[in-house]
């Protein structure tokens, strides 16, 4: 039987008297994409919150390649290899787009309490983060400030520090919002070639973009699971039609 | 205007020349005034490092200065009274010797910079400002009600204490003393801004959630930072206590954390000379205005708030070419 890379057990969170995740249960295997989708607040974002360790769960457990991970901070996890992008671009915006990757490349080899040795003469890094910026074709950037970059560039840097961390897992939450429709196609390129790197959880409201990755889509409603299949069995089931999809398909 | 590069180095050698003046002048009270402007530009840096390039409003650094005058102002008493310092079972017999006061001063201020900074960095804001306070307050609370070492009225010292084959009573000599540590001090925090731990602590001044998502705890990040403000800061105050062959509570007060912040934000935070420019520049202020009037504080309030509503980057971005803020500290 398959083994899944990330394998989610019952698990719960409630903000007060609202259950943001409720029993949840879900798995990502290997060269898989694997899309949730559901209406806002339906618990999606919270979901990729606590699989990354920024948020606690309530009950149940996480498991990344069958370790329990339920307990280990979120500097512990991006280190075990799951790396992801924030639904709001999230970089540091005063660094140049390379610094913002040897920071990366630092922290996912750890020693970056050192105090002495000098980051911008690391040969390594630099060549690694040029390697980086190649694939999301952004090397012509490596030296401006990250605050002077477009959206749809920032989106890009984000991708790019996800793969620094040699992942074993990407969490991707609205990667296409607010990007063009060639950029959006971009990102969908460039996500069929990285599912074979490490397998993708993807959140996001662009359903052309969707359908066109995903092998597997789960729905959350009010932050239970109404539904999980391929895309045409999401197309076709009736309560995720009336509860997100509308009569659009 | 001109290059930063240029502005550090014609800083450095101005104030080596320093001492010039006070041979030109015959006036041996000018070196002890420069040598305060080193002392204090030495403190700043160390405080600027976490206020500047970490984020942290530290309001409580006189504790780490205070605790470098107690210990180098202690270890002196002993050894000129001949009555040895006891903790439980051990016998130490204090010391005059400087390098040695410098290493304790090091390893008790770095102590007390782990103390305080555990707890502090477990808040922000509003309230790592009150807490670092409490924690200076605290000590100096502490220092007046301990009769042993002089209370409210302080601890004096007969001599500066030594190193061999260096005259530290003479007021030059004692001047490059502090000037080479101002050196060293400058070397070791632009090799700290350059390595991991730097980069790693100005990211965590922007975005915490970033540095977690690759795989850094920005906690710790903050906390060895700390400990090395801290015990630069701690260093900076037993030059201080030399210089004056004086130690009080008064340096462990609100007043003196309010000076050492003042002298970095006047001088500019996020650069690295920064608070040597603050340093001279509070200084000149405080002997120039103080000769004039009594409340010379009001008009330094007066000139810091023209420069917080129009130059946040402080004097130093007066001087240089490529104008810098904090979005750009890279």
């Amino acid at each position: 039987m398959k083994k899944p890379v990330l394998k989610i057990d019952n698990l719960s969170k409630s903000f007060g008297a609202v259950k943001a995740n409720n029993n949840l249960n879900l798995n990502l295997f290997k060269n898989e994409i694997h899309a949730l989708i559901g209406p806002n607040g339906s618990g999606k974002s919270t979901l990729v919150k606590q699989i990354s360790g920024f948020l606690k769960q309530d009950s149940g457990q996480i498991y990344l390649e069958e370790i329990n991970i339920s307990n280990y901070s979120a500097e512990h996890r991006s280190r075990m290899g799951i790396a992801r992008s924030f639904q709001i671009s999230s970089v540091i915006n005063s660094f140049k787009v390379i610094d913002n990757l040897r920071l990366s490349l630092m922290g996912r080899d750890g020693g970056y309490l050192n105090p002495l040795n000098n980051i911008y003469r690391n040969k390594d890094y630099s060549d690694e983060a040029f390697d980086l910026l190649k694939i999301v074709d952004l090397t012509n950037k490596a030296n401006d400030l990250v605050s002077t970059l477009s959206h749809g560039d920032k989106r890009k840097l984000e991708i790019s520090l996800a793969l620094s961390m040699n992942p074993k897992l990407l969490l991707f939450d609205e990667p296409m919002a607010g990007l063009d429709k060639t950029s959006s196609q971009l990102m969908i390129d460039l996500f069929k070639k990285l599912k074979v790197k490490a397998p993708i959880l993807l959140i996001e409201h662009d359903m052309e973009s969707v359908f066109a990755l995903a092998d597997r889509i789960s729905v959350l409603d009010y932050g239970s699971l109404i539904a999980s299949g391929n895309e045409k069995e999401i197309k076709s089931n009736a309560k995720v039609q009336e509860v997100y999809l509308g009569d659009e398909n | 205007m001109m290059s930063e590069k240029k502005l550090n180095f014609l800083i450095l050698i101005f104030l080596f020349f320093l001492p010039l003046f006070s041979i030109l002048l015959n006036d041996i009270y000018i070196t002890t005034l420069f040598s305060k402007i080193v002392i204090l530009a030495i403190a700043g840096i160390g405080l600027n490092l976490i206020l500047g390039y970490g984020g942290m409003v530290s309001f409580g650094h006189a504790a780490f200065f205070g605790l470098g005058g107690y210990v180098t102002g202690i270890l002196a008493f002993h050894f000129n009274n001949y009555e040895p310092i006891q903790i439980l079972v051990f016998e130490f017999e204090g010391t005059n010797q400087l390098l040695l006061i410098w290493i304790f001063t090091l390893i008790f201020s770095s102590i007390l910079a782990l103390f305080i900074g555990y707890f502090s960095l477990r808040t922000s804001g509003v309230y790592f400002i009150m807490i670092t306070l409490a924690f200076a307050q605290m000590l100096y609370y502490f220092s007046i009600s301990w009769p042993t070492y002089g209370g409210e009225d302080g601890l004096s010292l007969s001599l500066r204490n030594q190193i061999p084959f260096f005259n530290t009573m003479d007021p030059i000599t004692f001047f490059y003393i502090c000037y080479l540590w101002l050196i060293i001090t400058i070397i070791f925090v632009r090799f700290i801004l350059n390595s991991p731990l730097g980069i790693s602590l100005k990211a965590s001044k922007e975005n915490e959630d970033r540095v977690r998502s690759v795989g850094i705890n920005p906690k710790k990040v903050k906390l060895i930072s700390f400990i090395i403000s801290g015990a630069i800061t701690g260093l900076a105050g037993s030059l201080y206590a030399d210089l004056n062959r004086f130690v009080s509570p008064t340096i462990l007060s609100w007043q003196m954390s309010g000076e050492i912040m003042i002298l970095v934000i006047l001088g500019g935070m996020f650069r690295l000379y920064g608070p040597i420019l603050g340093a001279f520049f509070y200084i000149i202020l405080e002997q120039f205005l103080g000769g004039i009037t009594e409340n010379w504080q009001f008009w330094l309030g007066f000139i810091i708030l023209l420069e917080v509503l129009y130059a946040k980057a402080g004097l130093i971005s007066f001087l240089i070419k490529d104008k810098y803020d904090e979005k750009t500290s890279s």
